[in-house]
């Protein structure tokens, strides 16, 4: 349940002036300034963009309230390199899938720490809902988590969030064809192994149903 | 190819909806913490050296003072202190309780000779040398009790269940009332779950029970109400025979009437909760209301989302006893097959048990052949064949399954079992 956000304070110290909306060129300058009402309005503008994006390169991960606090730290701190407004939701989708990448690393490195045989998640874990819809999910992670990296965070901007391939090219930093080829290999890669996990095969071709509770 | 690509976008779409209802879940304080004020990261002093060490000591008493002590226990209901190593003798006429530091009890029976041969933080070392003994070992983290039942090894976490050796004819009987315990000894070296309902008998001299020859696929089984009933009796009675299978019953609990929708209730406060994913209150809420008396009164829908709630809740027991009790008040509907299937990957999943998840599994084709499982179904059953040794049975399943789906998943499996 999300905490509910308190009152922002705008008696204390703010200067006396009208701050910009975030589609205003000013609103860089407000930031920047660190005027509080400006970064309260960054923060509710992308909140929700950036933990879907966290979230879709991601999955299910107990450290996403913290990498999205960091995203917007990192935001907040490198607001130099940003001059037009507008550019604001693609640079700070770069930012989030940076700190995706960053954090799928940590998660890369830990397993080898880990001396066993990774193994899949429990088929029941003690919080998991009894949705299968939750249950494919989790799956689909398992097929994600075998992908490159570089695969998998274009299959999971482009297929998963479906962002156009011009976005995410800027999201990856690279060109719009380079996406291309990343996103076909990790569809036909995902596919491949999709097709070895009964529920993901008969849910992705069969004829099972989706079924919620 | 097109149909391809639709099909994985509008998968993807199911994903992302049903993440984006994760999503919703997380709890996010990025804005808080972005305009608290920043005292927290300015002023950062360096420790005087001495104050590190005195930080330091400190802490290590604490550890030390704090170290997991040995449980200990009380005998009989004087609260005599019980000694590690001595043996106990419950009197001819009565029984003898042992009340352990934890919360856990024995309880010898008239007549039993037993022997508390170590304690630990985390449990006790009981050897049972003769007669029986009720067990009820508070289910705590971390829980590791051992019960020597002549030479057979009873492993516990917390669980309550009723244990008897009999020196003179070399036989072992445990009868599970909550939990589960692993159990191994002669003939059963390798181990064997037990869970709530089950009862175990072994002799020392004779090879274990097997269990039920696993269904063809031309053939399944037709359960009955008796054969999928629940096993309740009360503990004591020694004469109980094996019921250590799903088919197989100790006691045929009387039919119940089948639950017509006016009977049930309309959306249970716990069913709400787990339809809005509230999945540890809705446990809570099922308890208050009585889990028992809950899986006597609701609709099979509902009693299939309980068991689901107790599944996932890492309750497997309740959620073994909501299936069952799904199939035996609603027989021959598809809640009842799905919940055959669910039993199946309960048994396969959580117990290993594999020839039982091959019955529940072939139960479930034989109820519902196009059913939407079947085919996960047919895979788990030349699986569960496989794994419980009967290499026949799953080669003639892998068979039947090339036949009905050759570029399944479990293809590859059914392949190697048949070129064999």
């Amino acid at each position: 349940m999300t905490i509910p956000w308190r009152a922002l304070d705008t008696t204390a110290g703010e200067p006396d002036q009208a701050l910009a909306s975030p589609a205003d060129a000013a609103f860089i300058g407000d930031l920047r300034r660190g005027a509080p009402r400006a970064v309260a309005l960054f923060c509710d503008r992308y909140s929700d963009h950036v933990l879907r994006v966290l979230g879709r390169i991601l999955g299910d991960d107990p450290e996403l309230a913290d990498l999205h606090h960091d995203v917007f730290v990192h935001a907040l701190g490198a607001l130099r390199s940003v001059r037009d407004a507008a550019a604001l939701k693609g640079w700070i989708t770069i930012i989030a899938a940076n700190v995706a990448r960053s954090a799928l690393k940590r998660r890369i490195r830990r397993r080898w720490l880990r001396f066993l045989p990774w193994e899949e998640l429990p088929d029941l874990p003690a919080r998991a809902a009894p949705d299968e819809a939750i249950d494919a999910v989790r799956r689909t992670y398992v097929v994600l988590d075998q992908l490159p990296m570089d695969d998998r965070v274009a299959f999971a901007l482009r297929v998963l969030e479906g962002m156009g391939i011009a976005e995410v090219a800027d999201a990856c930093s690279v060109s719009v064809a380079t996406v291309k080829r990343r996103v076909a290999r990790a569809e036909r890669r995902f596919r491949e192994l999709a097709a070895k996990d009964p529920v993901l095969a008969e849910l992705i071709d069969g004829e099972a149903t989706w079924t919620t509770t | 190819m097109d149909d391809h690509l639709d099909n994985l976008a509008r998968f993807a779409r199911r994903v992302a909806s049903t993440q984006d209802r994760q999503l919703r879940t997380v709890t996010l304080t990025t804005r808080e913490r972005l305009l608290a004020p920043a005292a927290a990261h300015s002023q950062r002093h360096a420790r005087a050296p001495a104050l590190v060490l005195a930080v330091i000591a400190l802490a290590a008493c604490i550890v030390w003072l704090t170290r997991p002590q040995a449980i200990s226990f009380e005998v009989g209901s004087g609260g005599e202190a019980g000694r590690v190593g001595a043996w106990i003798a419950a009197p001819e006429g009565g029984a003898l309780p042992l009340q352990f530091s934890d919360g856990s009890t024995l309880r010898l029976e008239a007549a039993t000779r037993a022997r508390v041969a170590s304690t630990g933080p985390a449990g006790a070392h009981v050897v049972l040398e003769r007669g029986a003994i009720d067990v009820d070992v508070r289910h705590l983290p971390d829980r590791a009790w051992t019960i020597d039942v002549g030479p057979y090894t009873v492993l516990v976490t917390g669980t309550r269940f009723h244990v008897a050796w009999s020196a003179e004819d070399e036989t072992f009987r445990l009868q599970m009332i909550e939990g589960s315990v692993r159990v191994s000894g002669p003939r059963i070296e390798e181990g064997r779950s037990a869970t709530a309902g089950e009862v175990l008998e072994a002799r020392v001299r004779e090879p274990l029970p097997s269990t039920q020859a696993p269904p063809s696929m031309a053939s399944p089984p037709e359960p009955t109400q008796e054969a999928i009933a629940e096993t309740s009796a009360p503990p004591g009675d020694m004469a109980r025979p094996l019921a250590s299978h799903p088919t197989t019953a100790a006691t045929a609990l009387p039919a119940p009437p089948r639950a017509s929708a006016a009977s049930a209730p309309t959306s249970p406060a716990w069913a709400d909760l787990a339809r809005a994913q509230r999945f540890d209150d809705a446990l809570a809420a099922a308890d208050r209301a009585g889990f028992d008396r809950t899986c006597e009164a609701a609709a099979s829908a509902d009693l299939l989302i309980l068991a689901d709630v107790a599944r996932f809740g890492s309750r497997p027991a309740q959620a073994e006893q909501a299936y069952l009790a799904a199939r035996r008040r609603f027989p021959g509907s598809a809640d009842a097959a799905r919940a055959a299937f669910l039993l199946g990957r309960l048994a396969f999943d959580q117990r290993g048990a594999f020839a039982a998840a091959a019955e529940w599994f072939g139960t479930y084709l034989h109820e519902q052949p196009s059913g939407a499982f079947a085919r996960e179904a047919s895979g788990r059953l030349l699986e569960s064949l496989e794994r419980s040794g009967d290499i026949d049975g799953a080669t003639e399943a892998a068979r039947r399954y090339l036949a009905a789906y050759p570029g399944g998943p479990h293809a590859e499996r059914a392949k190697s079992l048949v070129t064999r």
